[in-house]
């Protein structure tokens, strides 16, 4: 636990911002538990979203993938898959709450700028400004076979397009003046498009626009476009300094006040009872999460082999990848690195610990966020959005769907007795929640 | 038992006729207020509609001066409203990602529990430009092979692919699992589809007959909208239901007087459908006749504030007491309502999935 000196703290009077990421596929939700309910009924969706509206919450969070998993050509198997459109989902919350904001991952790969922009204006007037993009691209041709234009960017041009599709969205939305549509015709190189648009603008002008590029590439198009940064940086505090200052340093030279753009880091909140009881909960947790057989799949990914047949409490792989790099084009979290030497650094790491295979795994994945009582974690939260590590925190529950009721309704209280926390919602619109100024386009 | 008619109402804009947004008074916010929209839906179910349909455009229309909200966007906002009435949004399949129309309109039927119809349309070719696209040169033809993939994608998860078996680890069975690989020349899609199978198994397809390339294209769409009410003899497999624009007496004018008032305004374009003007009571007449020559009606309100009030207090009753309705029950889906089976999964490969006989499509 920390105890901050008051030296320490650069924003002494911020308070914790919230927002639900249901991530909808990955091996951090414990679909095994009893209490675990399904992951496409209406009312998981239902429960969570009302609980986080009830907890203050300012978003509820919706993530994209637009290929099931795979690895060696055989659909992943062991996790949690399948997940509604993200838009489609989100308008049918809108029709259910009152303030919430309402999050949409969406591809600027793999969408036409006229139609995605109209689908989230259209999402933004039905929930009266609560409405938000994530924007992400996607490069691999893998996921491009579901789509007519396919994986044709490289790299570096990805972001290039999504700058321009986010500029196209943006003149989309200011077309309308409140009595006629400006004609919007864009012809840059990578769009050459020319029509009206149908739909008005929202109370909050525009949807709020967030950014999840880790990459300098990915923080340089945040900090000259976004409104937030949903980073991976949401465990360790210097860490997340570190970047919160990359931030803020990128904001700054892009031309925008410092604290223009928000940081709101992905993470894990395990509430528990006593002190006693911390350690034993995360580590339940974490067990339930990296099963025997998501731990052999994990290696496995990195050995570019099935390991199924291994003992997961045995140790790992005596030989070499039989892959150079692991797979680019598979979703998972160590695509492109160095299989062998990333091979070599575990077994040297599993040879020190003394771990098993499973154990290795465990060891990695148990850095995922926080674990207290409500009073540490409400002492503990506060530090960081007072210290400038991030300015709160989108919390992706481990179950689902009960799995915020123990933030909402402990640790929500301890952070508001601290002050560090609104104790109502002072807007309506998501813009309004998250302190955000007018839309870059409309100052 | 009479054969019940099915009776649909569209919910785009001001209404039908394109002066209605003048004549409704509405701002352009009261045009799009989520409120007024919710306020139909909650209206359309009270009264028995087995539907509500969504009409769409990306591009300005005449009718719609003021724009239009993405309809599935408006359709999905519903969903958690309401639990009986069919939500149908049009999804235009000329320049669209099949991928995505297929999660779209999935994830509908799973937010609405099994309430969700898919109108497939045509694009113009404007349309092409706004989103970068050459002009299509069939687009009868894409909406076909659209419309294929679409159901393909739907049928990518079986029924049972969930199979959360704890002492394995597996959450799914990835032998229920499909790559559809449909390749057009033009497009191709890979699959599996990021939604599993929805409650219908396929939203109900509707597709308007001037969209279809064969008139009794059965694979194609479950229902079709006709402007003719002779189309059912001649379509043969799918349900027809009969396109209609109204125009109804209110207490201050009559049907007559006020198209003529709103055509002073601004003309009407023919759009193919019957058009229809007179007293509520007289429509419930008229409807009361189609029984049996066709399967259901979409009405057009020519202006919505004004007509739906007509067509609440007076034609839905007279049908209601004639037993020419029959409202949707609680948590059916649209399928079972309008007697359509639930089709069988093209890719099953477990036990047979329980068919109630029938000639499955």
């Amino acid at each position: 636990m920390t105890t901050p000196s008051s030296g320490d703290l650069r924003f002494p009077d911020a308070v914790v911002h919230f927002g639900v990421f249901f991530q909808g596929v990955n091996h951090s939700t414990i679909w095994s538990d009893p209490r675990s309910g399904s992951q496409m009924a209406h009312s998981t969706f239902v429960q969570l979203v009302r609980t986080a509206e009830r907890g203050l919450f300012d978003a509820f969070f919706l993530g994209e993938g637009l290929r099931l998993r795979e690895q060696r050509g055989r659909i992943h198997d062991l996790d949690v898959v399948g997940r509604p459109d993200a838009l489609t989902e989100l308008a049918t919350l809108a029709g259910l709450t009152t303030h919430i904001g309402l999050v949409a991952t969406q591809n600027t790969t793999y969408n036409d700028p006229a139609d995605l922009a109209r689908r989230l204006a259209s999402l933004d007037v039905l929930s009266g400004g609560r409405a938000a993009w994530n924007v992400v691209t996607t490069d691999n041709a893998w996921t491009g076979e579901n789509f007519r234009r396919g994986g044709h960017l490289d790299h570096a041009d990805r972001y290039e397009r999504a700058e321009r599709f986010v500029r196209t969205a943006q003149r989309v939305w200011d077309s309308w003046d409140g009595e006629r549509y400006t004609p919007v015709e864009v012809r840059d190189g990578f769009f050459d498009v020319e029509f009206t648009p149908t739909v008005p603008r929202s109370p909050q002008q525009h949807p709020v626009l967030f950014q999840a590029g880790d990459s300098p590439a990915g923080r340089d198009f945040a900090t000259r476009t976004a409104d937030v940064v949903f980073s991976r940086h949401g465990t360790d505090h210097a860490d997340a300094l570190a970047f919160a200052d990359d931030i803020r340093r990128r904001t700054v030279a892009a031309g925008r006040p410092e604290g223009d753009v928000l940081v709101l880091p992905g993470t894990q909140i395990v509430v528990a009872d006593n002190e006693a009881e911390v350690e034993e909960k995360a580590r339940w947790v974490l067990e339930q999460q990296v099963t025997p057989a998501t731990a052999l799949s994990l290696v496995g990914q990195v050995w570019g082999e099935d390991l199924s047949h291994l003992d997961p409490d045995g140790p790992l792989p005596a030989h070499d990848p039989v892959i150079s790099v692991v797979d680019g084009t598979r979703g998972a979290h160590r695509t492109g690195a160095d299989a062998v030497a990333l091979a070599q650094r575990w077994r040297a790491e599993a040879e020190e610990g003394k771990f098993s295979l499973r154990e290795l795994v465990l060891h990695h994945s148990s850095e995922r966020g926080f674990a207290g009582t409500a009073s540490q974690l409400a002492d503990d939260l506060t530090h960081w959005v007072r210290t400038g590590a991030s300015d709160g925190f989108n919390i992706t529950p481990y179950l689902v769907p009960s799995g915020l009721d123990d933030v909402v309704d402990q640790l929500v209280p301890a952070l508001q007795d601290r002050g560090a926390y609104p104790t109502e919602y002072v807007g309506t619109t998501l813009r309004e929640h998250l302190g955000l100024r007018a839309p870059l386009t409309r100052r | 038992m009479t054969t019940p008619l099915h009776l649909f109402l569209d919910v785009d804009g001001g209404g039908w006729h394109p002066a209605a947004w003048r004549w409704s008074r509405s701002t352009p916010d009261e045009v799009f207020s989520p409120g007024r929209l919710r306020g139909f839906a909650v209206t359309a179910q009270a009264q028995g509609l087995t539907g509500l349909t969504f009409e769409d455009s990306p591009l300005p229309d005449a009718r719609n001066p003021v724009g239009h909200l993405d309809a599935v966007q408006r359709a999905a906002f519903l969903a958690g409203t309401t639990e009986a009435v069919g939500l149908l949004p049009v999804a235009a399949t000329t320049y669209s990602e099949p991928f995505h129309v297929a999660a779209q309109i999935a994830s509908l039927d799973h937010s609405s529990a099994g309430r969700a119809g898919w109108i497939a349309t045509t694009s113009p070719a404007a349309v092409a430009r706004s989103v970068d696209l050459p002009v299509a040169p069939d687009p009868a033809g894409e909406l076909a092979d659209v419309v294929h993939a679409v159901r393909s994608l739907w049928d990518s998860w079986e029924d049972d692919a969930v199979v959360r078996d704890v002492a394995t680890g597996r959450y799914v069975d990835r032998d229920r699992l499909h790559h559809v690989d449909v390749d057009t020349g033009r497009w191709s899609v890979k699959g599996p589809l990021t939604v599993p199978r929805s409650p219908q198994g396929h939203a109900v397809v509707v597709v308007r007959e001037e969209d279809l390339r064969h008139r009794a294209d059965r694979s194609t769409a479950d229902v079709v909208l006709s402007g003719d009410a002779g189309a059912r003899r001649a379509l043969g497999g799918p349900l027809v239901v009969l396109d209609v624009e109204v125009v109804l007496d209110t207490d201050a004018h009559a049907a007559t007087d006020r198209l003529a008032a709103l055509d002073a305004t601004a003309p009407a374009p023919d759009r193919g459908r019957i058009r229809w003007a007179g007293s509520g009571q007289a429509l419930a007449a008229w409807l009361t006749d189609l029984t049996g020559v066709v399967d259901g009606v979409r009405l057009h309100a020519a202006v919505l504030d004004e007509d739906l009030r007509t067509l609440l207090r007076t034609t839905v009753p007279a049908l209601r007491a004639a037993r020419v309705l029959r409202p949707p029950l609680p948590g059916a889906t649209l399928r079972s309502t309008l007697g359509l089976e639930r089709p069988a999964n093209r890719y099953a490969t477990g036990p047979a999935l329980v068919t109630t006989g029938g000639d499955p499509r």
